[in-house]
């Protein structure tokens, strides 16, 4: 089955887009998408989501628009 | 037809007559290259998460719509000439739709548009030393 990512315990993750079709991936939604980066602003992988390939792709796609349009970081700004 | 979406942002401190009179140029161009305006609308004014232009807030604008290639180059072409805009992204939403009942499902607000709200900001940590300056 498609979506199923090891964690550090060896349990078994679902992809949580797989299991709910209604989550919105919009590049719009900036408070949907800091879940899917780093405090640094980095892309978290899917290895630690546990998120299926081909949402993870869907993120990412995401989460680089919404970089353009600065609703999110590129990197963590200077202070 | 295909359909097309554009997010646009404008200076932070533009008059609401200025925003108005480029979003009906927007609106216009869409109509006289032959494309079907689906929506136009106001997302709200936001903390970008870094500099552009020197700005630290913009408004942003979603404009949807229907059309082939050269409606979107029109429009990318005047977004980029546009003073105002100081960022845009055109995104491809659909390819073959069909343009009637599409544009029924816009009218009937079948389509949830996300909407940042005017006060809402980006809420990232990282942004929040933005906001100081
Ligand atoms: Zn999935």
């Amino acid at each position: 089955m498609m979506g199923l990512g090891m964690v550090g315990t060896g349990r078994k993750k679902a992809c949580r887009f797989c299991s709910d079709a209604l989550i919105s991936m919009d590049y719009k939604e900036p408070k949907f998408l800091t879940f899917f980066v780093s405090e640094r602003g980095k892309i978290v992988p899917r290895r630690l989501t546990g998120n299926c390939a081909f949402h993870q792709r869907r993120i990412t796609e995401a989460v680089k628009r919404a970089r353009i349009l600065a609703l999110l970081p590129f990197t963590a700004s200077h202070r | 037809m295909r359909e097309y979406e554009a997010v646009y942002i404008l200076k932070g401190n533009i008059e609401a007559a200025a925003a108005e009179k480029i979003g009906e140029k927007i609106k216009d161009l869409i109509v006289n290259q032959k494309g079907i305006l689906l929506g136009h609308r106001y997302l709200g004014k936001k903390t970008l998460a870094y500099r552009i232009e020197k700005e630290t807030r913009g408004n942003y604008y979603l404009v949807s719509f229907l059309g082939e290639g050269p409606v979107l180059a029109e429009l990318e072409r005047i977004l980029r000439y546009t003073e105002e805009v100081i960022r845009f992204l055109s995104v491809k939403v659909a390819e073959e739709i069909d343009a009637k009942k599409r544009k029924e499902e816009f009218d009937a607000k079948k389509i949830i548009e996300p909407a940042f709200g005017s006060d809402s900001r980006v809420e990232i940590e990282e942004g929040g030393s933005r906001e100081a300056r």
